[in-house]
């Protein structure tokens, strides 16, 4: 027979499915179905409001402490969603894109290099002008902005933490046109500069939300159960109230959460799957999936850059937004740079004598929708197709040629293309390279940012959830994450998903 | 293979990563030291048993193809395992060139990925890490 707990017994606590013998019946006001940038912040919201909150997360708990422990490939395994190995099926000349994720206690909170930018505006005026999202201001989001910023303690990277390899390539942007790089901000505290926020910081100074949002809101008494894989949504005979969540905890027990509110915050590369098998699904369920499709270029300097040693992201240019691209400075452990170096055995090695003479400059795209998450019956993963748009397309080349041209301007002697089979380029092979005729898909792409696959709208007939984040023909599931926002944002996501998150909470009542 | 008999596992796809990861990481002084290699088949091993079966799906095939085509693209029938090393470093280098490129790309992002952490080749590498602002007190590295 199943356990039943009552809400007080395991108040403020993370419960470690998979320690568990036998299954586990709960019930609360709020089931919350992920405790990434999403589920957190609604867990907060709704638990600090008096409500007894329970959120499920499919990974495992693992603290600060632990990750920060962690070499990155035992980040990848622990804590990132298959090793890290996530990619989408390409649809026409589109590449394959490596789409990261968290699956852990924090969610992909915890594999982010913790940038943070605030929805630009000319973005909101899109969902104003093209979504009809009238509501959707600067003004109105400002508190919301304003809250998730305090919780995670935003602040600008001072200049001070780039790393050689970041002020090299500022050098050469300066040259070439004459702006200066812009600092970024994050959500950090006294960073030391490790350069490794997404693998864990040994110091647990990035305040990703499984430090800054989800112990606050198990202060006020929200239970947390890691382990706990969500099957589905379970409805009443009409289809309009959702009455529980049930699922597996661990590999050999069940559970089922009993509650009047449901917030589904699994991400947008499972939510359309959950909702699907829920029966939840409608027309624009899984679609518009927008990733910032992004590519790693990357210049070799005569001398040392150590681009690990500073701030992993510390900033960026705006400069290019009005092409639809924006370069971030990043850093990615030594042995995935080597990978692009050529050759193998001697000539492979010597080349990776010279990893801290490299410096990477990270190049995302602003996306129109090519992507699908395709619910698989009976298998938990989802297939997502993406068709990379044509104007995303046309700009690939140009991009590479512009970074790689600030980067010679900036004294690197050698570019490194990320394109499959394409050797070094100096600056006399970049300008004799016909890069134009490189099809998308020879491109190495990766993406940390699906969004839309729940878009939010005015209409059924045009969304997935409205404009509170209701599902459409539900009266009491919510979506509150990354997959309502419903364009691509240019910027890195993670605030404006909190701030999402923290909107639609605010709203269920 | 250096020290084959030593070196050889009982599970056939880590001796293909072995002599893979053998290949790549030779240096004119010679092949890398066998207990590193050994110590990257494991921690791959783990890493693989550990992610879930789909990446470990796309890695098996992704050694199959490798190994498989490579003998081939320099026309030997014999097993990758039994080619030379200079054999081995001309057929991934040839393979890397055919549409299934990628197979050996992913093989020499995993690989090097694990690589380039231990201790030892991370110190070679000059790879440590010396942080930009003062740690906070009685922290330490």
């Amino acid at each position: 027979m199943n356990a039943v707990h009552t809400k007080s017994s395991i108040a403020g606590t993370i419960i470690r499915g998979a320690d568990r013998h036998g299954d586990l019946t709960l019930s609360a006001d709020v089931v919350i179905i992920g405790t990434g940038a999403g589920g957190a912040i609604a867990a907060r919201v709704l638990a600090e409001r008096g409500l007894s909150v329970i959120a499920l997360e499919e990974g495992p708990h693992i603290t600060a402490k632990e990750h920060g422990a962690m070499r990155p490939t035992q980040s990848l395994r622990n804590v990132w969603r298959d090793g890290g190995m996530t990619f989408t099926a390409p649809i026409g000349d589109s590449p394959v894109v490596n789409v990261t994720m968290g699956k852990v206690v924090g969610g992909s909170s915890m594999v982010t290099g913790g940038v943070c930018f605030r929805t630009p505006p000319e973005v909101l005026h899109r969902w104003r002008s093209e979504r009809g999202l009238a509501m959707f201001t600067e003004r109105e989001l400002d508190p919301h902005y304003a809250a998730v910023e305090r919780w995670t303690n935003v602040s600008e990277v001072p200049t001070h933490m780039r790393s050689t390899a970041v002020t090299r390539f500022g050098e050469g942007l300066e040259r070439r046109h004459s702006v200066s790089l812009q600092p970024l901000h994050r959500n950090t505290r006294d960073c030391v500069g490790e350069g490794r926020c997404n693998f864990g910081c040994p110091h647990q100074n990035k305040l990703s939300v499984d430090l800054s949002v989800i112990p606050p809101a198990l202060k006020s008494g929200a239970t947390v159960v890691a382990d706990a894989h969500v099957e589905r949504i379970v409805m009443n005979g009409n289809g309009t109230r959702a009455t529980s969540v049930v699922g597996r905890l661990g590999t050999r027990h069940r559970f089922t959460v009993h509650a009047p509110r449901v917030v589904v915050a699994a991400g947008a590369w499972h939510d359309p799957v959950l909702l699907s098998r829920s029966g939840l699904a409608t027309r624009h369920l899984g679609r518009h999936m927008t990733l910032h499709p992004s590519l790693r270029m990357m210049a070799r300097f005569k001398d040392p850059v150590r681009g690990w040693d500073g701030a992993l992201q510390s900033a960026y240019t705006p400069h290019f937004m009005g092409e639809g691209l924006t370069l971030v400075s990043l850093f990615i452990p030594p042995g995935p740079i080597a990978s692009v170096l050529p050759g193998f055995g001697p000539d492979f090695m010597r080349r990776a004598g010279e990893l801290q003479n490299i410096a990477i400059m990270g190049c995302l795209f602003h996306d129109e929708g090519g992507g699908r998450v395709w619910s698989v019956p009976g298998a938990r993963e989802p297939i997502v197709t993406y068709q990379m748009d044509k104007g995303t397309r046309s700009r690939l080349a140009a991009t590479v040629r512009k970074v790689a041209d600030i980067f010679f301007a900036a004294g690197a002697v050698e570019a490194f293309a990320p394109i499959l089979q394409a050797a070094p380029m100096t600056p006399d092979a970049l300008h004799a390279f016909n890069l134009e005729k490189i099809p998308a898909r020879r491109y190495e792409a990766s993406s940390q940012h699906p969004l839309g696959t729940c878009r939010m709208g005015n209409t059924p007939a045009e969304s997935v959830v409205d404009p509170n984040g209701r599902l459409w023909g539900t009266d009491n599931v919510w979506v509150a994450d990354g997959s309502i926002v419903p364009t691509s944002l240019g910027v890195n996501p993670q605030v404006t998903v909190m701030a999402m998150a923290h909107r639609v909470a605010s709203h269920i009542r | 293979m250096a020290d084959p008999d030593d070196a050889r596992s009982s599970i056939p796809w880590h001796n293909d990563v072995y002599a893979v990861a053998e290949a790549l990481f030779a240096t004119h002084a010679g092949p890398p030291p066998a207990d590193r290699l050994r110590w990257l088949v494991d921690d791959v091993d783990h890493f693989l048993m550990t992610v879930g079966g789909r990446s470990r799906l796309v890695i098996r095939a992704a050694l199959t193809t490798v190994t498989t085509l490579g003998p081939l693209t320099i026309g030997s029938l014999r097993p990758f395992t039994r080619l030379s090393l200079t054999q081995r470093q001309q057929a991934l280098s040839r393979v890397e060139h055919t549409p299934a490129g990628i197979t050996v790309f992913a093989l020499k992002t995993l690989l090097s990925f694990h690589w380039f952490e231990h201790p030892d080749v991370a110190h070679e590498h000059h790879l440590t890490r010396r942080p930009r602002a003062p740690l906070p007190h009685g922290v330490g590295l």
